[in-house]
């Protein structure tokens, strides 16, 4: 049986799920996920960028991304929702592995199953040295 | 006009920018951009990439990308609109000037003004050779 969300609870969901990342809160992360869920990273061999397939393998990519950022921050979200469709809109900040810092425009595309996320779809301004 | 009638304009809008863009013809492209438009590209020195003010600056970054990538095609176009928001999806596909082929997916965030696009916010997937 589908469950009928309203666009309102959605972007409550994409607040909640923002809050998590800004909070490296990787269960909440996860607490928002559909059961069948994908992530395509902004950066990655393939079309879509990188692609984590699965809840376990979400799971996993988020963590990366939180080890590999442990200051990341994503700055000023703004969400939008259109029935199973909604965007979050952010600046990304944080320090590099290097030790050189980042700042980054970027987006997510997001598809909603039964008022979960189902489909995280990244995108990050590709910053080129000035 | 009510909600739904701004949505249907604006989504008819992006769509019809989508196909001036299949066809080369920016002057078509330009037409459905406000006066004081803003376009910000995927890449580009700056956080929101780089910054182009204007129906002249617009139309000469939006012309130099047609140039380059000529025979360049957007496939798979998927299209939502949130009252003055919407999103373009697509897969980019061209041979760029030094023979490499290109095939990456990317996104448009627009903001609409009276059914014409007032900023075009652009992204691409930052694909790593395998």
């Amino acid at each position: 049986m589908t469950t009928v969300v309203s666009d309102k609870a959605k972007v409550a969901l994409l607040e909640r799920f923002g809050n998590a990342w800004n909070d490296h809160d990787i269960d909440v992360l996860m607490d928002c996920m559909a059961d069948e869920c994908d992530f395509f990273g902004s950066m990655g061999p393939h079309v879509n960028g990188s692609q984590f397939l699965g809840r376990e393998k979400v799971r996993e990519g988020y963590q990366w991304f939180l080890d590999t950022f442990p200051d990341g921050q994503w700055n000023d979200a703004q969400h939008f929702v259109s029935g199973d469709r909604g965007i979050s809109e952010w600046r990304f900040t944080a320090t590099m592995p290097n030790g050189s810092s980042i700042e980054a425009n970027g987006c997510d595309m997001f598809t909603f199953r039964d008022g979960k996320i189902s489909i995280k779809d990244s995108y990050r301004k590709n910053r080129t040295t000035s | 006009m009510s909600k739904s009638d701004t949505e249907q304009r604006n989504i008819a809008a992006l769509k019809a920018f989508g196909l001036a863009g299949d066809h080369y013809d920016i002057d078509a492209m330009m037409a459905l951009m406000t006066e004081d438009c803003v376009f910000e590209s995927s890449f580009g020195p700056e956080a929101h990439g780089t910054r182009y003010e204007g129906q002249d600056q617009v139309r000469e970054s939006l012309q130099w990308f047609l140039d380059r990538f000529s025979g360049g095609k957007w496939t798979n176009p998927e299209h939502f609109v949130i009252g003055d928001r919407g999103v373009a999806e697509w897969t980019f596909t061209g041979t760029d000037p030094d023979g490499s082929s290109v095939e990456v997916n990317g996104c448009d965030v627009i903001t609409f003004r009276d059914g014409q696009i007032a900023f075009k916010d652009s992204y691409r997937k930052n694909r790593t050779t395998i």
